[in-house]
């Protein structure tokens, strides 16, 4: 894994950008997710509330991980990527 | 555990950065949160004998409600009943009175209710009171940092702190990282000695580290509590589904019977018979399709969904068995997991034992944050290294924040006490006051902002054994207002009794505890090397040969 050997440059703004607002639409996405998937299977009243609870647990977690990934700009392709994926199987599922 | 250089490097950074920038909002939502854990004991501790009504038997229940609609039209609509609530512990029956316009841009400090008892030949006792509110304006400042204002509907101190509470969470983690190296050898290595730094690094990360799935939750949590509308609607514009669904108007059955609380009580009673049933809060009474009872229960040993109790929803005219989804004895894993946030939040999960956990936790999450703000300005003051050199100058910024820290950090506890204590003398020289609520408002903030000029004004170092000691007299007075209200007969003073004699125990040992603190703060401002921002000796000027 060459990524993880990379030393850390501090990119301050990029990586903040990064967390706030792709870490945050990342985990809409999930949280999306949770909300589909436990449709089916739970009380109705309970998916939306998962859903949203899913929310800044994904968000803050991925927040935090952006300042540790070596680069600013990989930080953006990586989470830009990871929001592509989340956002096609919303968009799949939901139909 | 070996943890890269250049990872620690931005680990540190950023812990530094996020702390700085909040920890002083906060050190005040964390101690003030220590003290919501008993802020309905401490509302009925600073409520004067004269704001309670007498309780009733349950089958009392039925005729006072009847004998206040005749009387009172507006609680034709809604009113609240209290068996056992610590919240609304006033009066058996109370009720808003009747507004002409409703108003949600404003929190309503005043708290004016009617309330309702029946006196011993069942006569109707009413009377109109500001209901003393102390423990809920505490909870205000825990939820708001003392951040005034509204945007919208939401308070503008609960959005700041939701933003405030993601620095948080990135201080919490990044505080991990930088520890991780040391966290074996040092965990519980507290080295007092001559180098200060050392005691306050190894206070915080003990603290820091015992304490941190608590923080994890809470920075989540508050998160949660103040964008969760945001948070819903995005996720409803994503996935183009209604999150919720509008739940059925109950069918009701001709003719409708007429309110009885007592067979209410009953029902809930059979459906939840683990539960004490603490108050029932009726609404839309004059349109039985979509009245509502929402019911407040308490159990000491389950995690429950609202701070101090669970809750039960229905129409008070259906004859159906009442629905227990709400509660934890029926619901699914998914809803615990849920229901888990808002009990580890709230600390409601055991009793008063956890409860008391909670002050420590929330006491020492004020201590984590008052203790990074000192490391960081320990650590960028300048030492006088020669002493035939002049004392050096400390940086700006350094003095700026040290100033700042002192002031807010102990002018936060100092207005909470002092308010607490003048709100009780306020029934003495103001008796007649409007609103007694806005007392205890006005006076923390008059006294925080006095303690932040204080601080900036005549310095860290002197503000610092200044405050202690006046918090310390301040938490003395507490239990010798009682002694005075016990032993003399001055009207409008009381003492504390029963149970709440632990309010003015508390204030007794912390008012030692901050005496002990001065002296401290007083030895060290004497013996600091000149020049220190903690040393209150003047600069001896260089002789010149």
């Amino acid at each position: 894994m060459r990524l993880v050997k990379q030393k850390l440059q501090p990119d301050w703004w990029t990586k903040t950008f990064v967390g706030v607002f792709l870490g945050l639409s990342f985990a809409v996405a999930i949280g999306a997710l949770v909300f589909l998937l436990t449709l089916p299977y739970v009380e109705r009243s309970l998916p939306g509330q998962l859903g949203m609870w899913t929310i800044p647990w994904v968000w803050l977690f991925a927040f935090f991980l952006a300042y540790f990934i070596p680069k600013g700009w990989q930080s953006l392709v990586l989470y830009s990527f990871a929001n592509l994926v989340a956002y096609a199987f919303v968009f799949w599922l939901r139909g | 555990m070996k943890v890269r250089a250049d990872i620690i490097k931005l680990g540190k950074n950023l812990h530094t950065w996020v702390g700085i920038s909040a920890g002083i909002l906060l050190f005040i939502c964390f101690f003030a949160g220590g003290l919501t854990m008993f802020q309905h004991h401490l509302s009925q501790w600073a409520s004067p004998p004269q704001q309670k009504l007498a309780t009733i038997s349950l089958d009392q229940y039925n005729q006072l409600v009847e004998q206040v609609q005749v009387k009172y039209p507006e609680t034709q609509k809604e009113f609240t009943l209290s068996f056992h609530s610590l919240e609304t512990h006033n009066a058996p029956m109370q009720w808003e009175a009747a507004h002409t316009e409703e108003n949600h841009q404003h929190i309503d400090i005043a708290q004016t209710i009617t309330m309702a008892s029946l006196d011993q030949n069942n006569q109707l006792i009413v009377k109109e009171q500001n209901v003393s509110k102390l423990g809920w304006l505490i909870e205000q400042l825990h939820e708001t940092a003392g951040i005034p204002g509204m945007i919208g509907h939401d308070m503008a101190g609960v959005m700041i702190m939701g933003i405030v509470a993601i620095l948080y969470f990135l201080a919490i983690m990044s505080g991990l990282i930088v520890l991780l190296p040391t966290l074996v050898n040092d965990y519980f290595a507290i080295r007092r000695g001559k180098n200060k730094k050392r005691f306050w690094l190894d206070t915080h990360n003990v603290i820091g580290i015992t304490s941190l799935p608590f923080h994890i939750i809470i920075s989540v949590t508050v998160v949660v509590f103040a964008f969760h509308d945001i948070l819903y609607g995005a996720l409803a514009q994503v996935t183009q589904k209604p999150l919720f669904e509008r739940p059925a108007a109950t069918q009701m059955v001709e003719p409708i019977s007429k309110l009885n609380v007592e067979k209410i009580f009953t029902n809930i009673q059979k459906v939840a018979p683990d539960y004490r049933i603490d108050a029932i809060r009726f609404s839309n009474l004059d349109n039985p399709t979509r009245a509502s009872a929402f019911v407040e229960l308490y159990h000491p040993d389950r995690l429950l969904r609202g701070d101090n109790f669970d809750y039960m929803s229905f129409n008070p005219y259906q004859n159906k068995p009442y629905s227990t989804d709400t509660l934890s004895t029926e619901e699914s894993s998914a809803a615990s997991l849920i229901r888990s946030m808002f009990g580890l939040h709230f600390g409601n999960y055991g009793g008063d034992p956890i409860r008391w956990i909670y002050v420590i936790f929330g006491l020492g999450g004020a201590y984590l944050f008052y203790s990074g703000n000192i490391l960081w300005i320990e650590t960028r003051l300048r030492k006088q290294k020669n002493p035939n050199l002049p004392a050096p100058q400390q940086r700006k910024d350094v003095m700026f924040i040290a100033n700042l820290t002192i002031g807010a950090c102990l002018g936060c506890m100092l207005a909470i006490f002092t308010s607490t204590l003048i709100g009780r003398w306020g029934y003495v020289f103001m008796p007649n006051l409007q609103s007694h609520n806005h007392i205890f408002l006005y006076s923390y903030y008059l006294i925080f902002m006095t303690s932040l000029i204080y601080s900036f004004v005549i310095g860290a170092a002197r503000a610092l054994p200044h405050l202690f000691l006046t918090i310390s007299i301040a938490l003395l007075f507490i239990p010798l207002t009682s002694i005075l209200a016990y032993l003399f007969p001055i009207q409008g003073l009381w003492y504390s009794t029963g149970h709440l004699l632990w309010i003015d125990f508390s204030a007794t040992i912390f008012g030692f505890v901050f005496l002990r603190f001065y002296q401290q703060a007083n030895d060290r401002a004497q013996t600091a090397p000149i020049g220190s921002i903690w040393s209150i000796r003047k600069t001896v000027p260089q002789s010149t040969a």
